[in-house]
Formats: structure tokens, sequence, C-alpha cells
């Protein structure tokens, strides 16, 4: 193990200080790419230990984040190959437009969990629910369906409507903030 | 197809949807070709698509911590999912501690990992476990073991087996869990096809499907396939056998013991027991009334002639369906109000749940029973012994008459309610309409009929079981009746 007077030691506290200033935005990010919670955390394992792994390569000074980023994003695509998903032309380019996007916003920081969390409780109790099964105890669909004895299309229909509502929501929120 | 900017929010909907089941992989190939197209047309949907998706992200990543609306209360509720144990505080520097736990982790290379997450916990009472037994939890490999309720684990596979108390499951990989004894149900999506269960001498691969087992430590084992194709494999036979959707197969006779639970249970006190619990006075004008008192019994009726019920069962069961003819339940009460003295003001049926031996709990949602009261009078001497699918107060052939009573001659008091899973503890109806029926009694007897209205969502759903009179466990149906002063 490392001891504060390895040179190794002070390697180790740069890591770990650049992982955790840049954990959450890391971690919305495969978040955002992965369905499930289950598998976007065994990418992130994965990822943080590439990092780790190939630290010394890293220039400090260079964008962490952007690096962790393209590491991150090289797992998901192996997990999605490793997956054998039917193949679905374009995904990648989609994946990588859709992901650079996301990255720019994931930053933005903490006043938007405030956002998010008041406009969950401002829902209507039906929407929470969706809400609560979907994104909290992560049902499928298909599940959901079947629970609230609706058809899944109709599952989708309802999940977006709410998604939408929460956007313009946390939108306004944000702005009055700032 | 328009820029985003113009879109009108259905069809930001529809995009929205489309960009969901293309994930998920389910999209088709319309939606495919309309999400890249969108995507095509310039930033603004890339921008627009990002926000909804960092929106969605935020919710998984952040989950409960969104629940509570306390901006006091800390973010973390549980360090569940593996590495968040990384997350520390959100102090500039990591910290020696983090170092330390940094250090350890490497010392010790990778932790056990989860394999499973503990999705789902419905009014669960848990035993003596070593794994976490909080909803959301991270499950590395290990043995569960629930004493009541329903919970569902999510394999890092995909395979999600819900585990119907009582049962003890131990979790061996993602692709793997052995139940030592109880019931549980799988269901295994396509990716993870090989999802394996084994109990003490049988082992079942999955195939794609939905199935349940049922084990018990001395090597019994039934396995019925809801859905798809498994495998079984018992220890000592060379053959491999195939089973479909519908198809079971019984070792040691489950199934038997099952339908009939009390053959081989010792029975204390056959019979009527307790003739003293029933007019005991609660204060203020409260009685209670058994169906082990004076007049009073209990049993059901079943559409299947070939089963037996003699009315000297420790348990009652209820059941709608409508997907097999032969397996509709009713149940019937009835209490001796004879000794009642005074005018009935208020009235509270209680019934408790037994740990029913049948059917899966995972296919019967939330369920409501109906309690009817018998108004045609003439038929509440009926018998216990004789009480049958033929011959019931208040029942024919009739198709209206098939999952309720003939209401020429009986009406609906009121329901109550039984959380999906839920398999003990009492459940009451508290209703003006149960105290007016009472009041308008003439001949000393009510009968009661009890009714599921909640289907099942597949065949082998949960057979809902009460306490009968015979329940030396269990307290028996009573009504609770408040009367005016003498």
């Amino acid at each position: 193990m490392a001891s504060p007077s390895d040179p190794s030691f002070e390697r180790t506290t740069q890591f770990l200080e650049l992982l955790n200033a840049h954990d959450r935005a890391l971690s919305l990010y495969v978040y955002g790419m992965v369905p499930r919670d289950s598998e976007a955390e065994d990418i992130l394992q994965q990822t943080k230990m590439l990092l780790w792994k190939h630290f010394d390569d890293f220039q400090l000074g260079t964008h962490f984040l952007a690096w962790a980023r393209k590491t991150a994003f090289h797992q998901v695509l192996t997990h999605r190959r490793k997956k054998k998903r039917e193949p679905v032309p374009l995904e990648e380019e989609v994946l990588e437009a859709v992901s650079e996007a996301v990255s720019q916003l994931a930053e933005e920081g903490s006043a938007r969990h405030e956002a998010v969390r008041a406009c969950v409780a401002r829902l209507p109790a039906e929407h929470r629910q969706l809400v609560q099964l979907r994104y909290f105890q992560e049902m499928e669909i298909a599940d959901i369906a079947k629970q609230i004895q609706r058809t899944e299309a109709a599952v989708y229909r309802a999940l977006s409507r709410v998604r939408m509502a929460l956007m313009a929501c946390v939108q306004k929120q944000t702005e009055a903030l700032s | 197809m328009k820029p985003m900017e113009e879109m009108s929010e259905s069809e930001k909907m529809h995009f929205l949807e489309c960009w969901e089941r293309l994930r998920d992989g389910v999209a088709s190939e319309a939606e495919v070709k309309e999400v890249h197209e969108r995507l095509g047309k310039g930033e603004g949907a890339k921008r627009w698509l990002a926000e909804a998706i960092l929106l969605e992200t935020e919710l998984r990543f952040d989950g409960e911590s969104l629940k509570s609306q306390s901006k006091a209360e800390p973010v973390q509720v549980v360090d569940v999912k593996g590495w968040r144990v990384l997350r520390w505080s959100h102090a500039a520097a990591a910290g020696v501690a983090a170092l330390l736990s940094w250090g350890l982790w490497q010392a010790t290379q990778v932790p056990a990992a989860a394999v499973a997450t503990l999705v789902k916990a419905q009014s669960c009472k848990w035993g003596n476990s070593a794994l976490p037994t909080l909803e959301g939890s991270a499950l590395v490999p290990g043995t569960l073991e629930l004493v009541e309720g329903m919970a569902t684990v999510l394999f890092s596979s995909g395979a999600e087996v819900v585990l119907e108390a009582p049962v003890s499951l131990e979790i061996v990989s993602s692709m793997e869990a052995r139940v030592q004894r109880g019931t549980v149900v799988a269901e295994v999506p396509p990716q993870a096809k090989g999802f394996t269960i084994q109990t003490a001498d049988t082992k079942v691969v999955d195939f794609g499907t939905k199935f349940g087992v049922s084990a018990s430590e001395d090597g019994k084992c039934l396995v019925q396939v809801i859905e798809g194709l498994v495998e079984v494999n018992r220890k000592g036979e060379s053959e491999v056998k195939a089973l479909r959707s519908g198809e079971r197969v019984d070792y040691g006779g489950m199934t038997q013991s099952k339908l009939n639970p009390d053959a081989d249970r010792q029975q204390a006190e056959p019979g009527r027991w307790l003739p003293a619990a029933a007019m005991t006075d609660l204060g203020d004008g409260w009685q209670v009334v058994t169906t082990a008192f004076g007049e009073g019994k209990d049993s059901w009726i079943q559409s299947n002639a070939k089963q037996r019920v003699t009315g000297g069962e420790t348990f009652l069961r209820v059941k709608h369906t409508t997907l097999d003819r032969s397996l509709e339940r009713k149940m019937y009460l009835a209490f001796d109000l004879s000794k009642l003295e005074g005018g009935v003001e208020e009235a509270e049926l209680v019934l408790h749940l037994e740990p029913s031996e049948l059917g899966y709990g995972s296919l019967v949602p939330d369920a409501t029973f109906d309690v009817y009261g018998l108004t045609d009078e003439s038929e509440d001497r009926w018998e216990e012994g004789l009480l049958r699918w033929e011959r019931a107060p208040a029942h024919n052939e009739s198709e209206e008459s098939h999952s309720r009573p003939d209401m020429a001659k009986a009406r609906l008091l009121g329901s109550f309610r039984v959380e999906q899973g839920r398999q003990s503890g009492a459940v009451s109806l508290k209703d003006p309409a149960l105290a007016d029926f009472l009041r308008l009694d003439s001949n000393g007897v009510v009968t009661l009929i009890v009714c599921r209205e909640t289907n099942e969502l597949a065949r082998n759903g949960l057979v809902h079981a009460f306490a009968s009179k015979e329940n030396a466990r269990n307290a028996p149906p009573m009504l609770r009746v408040r009367v005016s002063g003498e």
C-alpha cells in the first residue's frame, strides 16, 4: 500500500482528487448511454480501473474528464457489442453525438439536482409513481405495464410525457435560480 | 422533417419515445429511422435529446435521494451500488479515509462483485441474512431468507427472480441461484438464456421464459412453466426433461401435499375448538363472534368438482380467474347472532391471511375482495360438509354466478384489499352496509360470501387463503359488533 513518503502517494492522491471531482459527471455520462443501472455501474467500475491502470499516460493539466469519458465511451461500446443487441445501423454515431451533448450539460452542477428534486415532488401522484417504478426501482417497461395494467406503448408514452413535464419544470427552476 | 424548434409537443414526445425504445433495443425500423433523421437535422435536436437524457440519468443516478423533500438530508441513502463506496464526500480533497479505502481496495483486489440487485421488497420480513435487505441494495453471492412478503431480485444477467415467502434463496452468480426451500418465480429475458435454478436434487435451466420453482429440503421439487421453455435435470435421471408453457413436473408429490397441507399436519384438536371465544364482551358495547360459535361455520366452494372440500380444513380458499373455469373459489362464512343483545350499531368483519400453498403471488396484483351478504335467509342453514359448487347458497350455474353470488339472493356489503404477495396478517371490512345487513337478520344466523374480484395475470396465480375456525395458529373469521345499550 502507498505511504505518504512514497512518490506514488502523490500520484495516487492526484488521481483520487481528479476522479472525485469528476465522478458525478462521468457517472451521469455513462448512465445516459446504458439503460440498466447495474450495467452502468459495472462499466464505471471497469472504466475507473482502466483509468487508474493508465494514469501514468495521463498528463496533468489536460482535460481529465474528457479523457475519462473517452475511456468510458469505449467501455460502453464494448459492453454493447458483448450483449449482441440487434445491430442498429449508425448506432455508435448516434451515441457519440448524444453523449457529447450530455457531457456538456452534466457539468452544470448541483443547482440542477435541487431543481429536479423539487420538480419530482411537484408531479401528480400517478406520474410520480411512474418515475418511482421506472427510474428509482429500475423496473422494465413490460413489468410496469403489467403492474399498472396498461400497454407497454402506453407506458412509453406516459413516461415521455412525464419527462417532458419535468424538463420544462427543471428549466424554469434553474432559470429562476441563475 | 421539421427542425426541432418547430416541432409540436406531441412530436417531441414521440421523438423521445423512439429514442427510449432504440436504447432499450426494441425500436421498430421506422423508429430507428426517425431518431437518426432528427439527429441528423442539426444541433437543436441533439441538444434537446441530451437534455432529456440528462434528466433521466439524474433520476436514475440520484434515485431515492430525490424522493425526500427536505434539503437537510444527506444525499446518499446507502452506498448500495457497488462502486459508489468510492463516491466519498464531496469535499475538495479525497482525504486520508478515501485514500485508505482505495488502498485497501487495491490490496484486496476486487471485493466480491455484486451480481444482483434487490429491486423490490413488498411487505417483507427477513430472516437472518448476511445480505442487505433494503430495496435497491446490491447483492453479492449469499443467501436471502424471506419470512414474509414478496421480494424481487434482478440479476445482472437480466434474469429476474421473485421470492414468495417463506423462501430461502442462495444467490450463486449472475446466472445461477439455488432454492433451499420455498417458492420462486423466475423471468428470464433472451440475453440471460441459460440462467439456472438449482434445488436439492434438481437443476432447472432456462431458455428464455417465465417459470416457477418450489422446493423443500428433502428433495421434493415442483417446476411449473408459465411461459416458454425450460430443461429440467433430476439427479439420478439420465434424461433431461424439456418443459413447455403450461407443463409441470412434480418430484415427490409436491402438488399433492400442497393441495392438502393438512394431511401431514398433526391436528391437535380436530373439529371445533375455542367454544368460549365467541360473544366475548370487549367493553363499550363491542362484542366478538367467530365462525366457531354456535351455528357458525366456514368453508368454500370451487368449480372443480374433483377437489373435495370437507369444511374441516384449517384454511379457506378464494380465487378468481377467467383463465381456467375449473379454478374459481368462493368462501362462505356463517355467524351465529342468536346471543347478540341489543341493536347493531357498527360491525367489522376480520379475517386472517394464511400462507397459501397454491399458486404464485407474482401472478396476482393487489387484490380486491368483495363481501356479500346472503339476503335469502332460507338458505342460511347450509352445512359445511355438504357445501358444493352444485349446491351452495346464492349460487347457480349461470355465467353471472360463476365468480360472484346470485345477486337476486345476496347483496354487496363492501370490499377489502390485499396487497400483492401478502400472505399474513389481518384484513378487515368495516362498513355501515355490513351493520345494516346484520340488523336485518331475523333467524339468528347470517351468511357472508367472499369473492375475489381481481383476476390473475396468468395461469397458476396465487390462491388466497384465510384461517378457518379449525386453524390452531390463527384466529378464525370473526365479526366485531358494537351493540347499543341494553
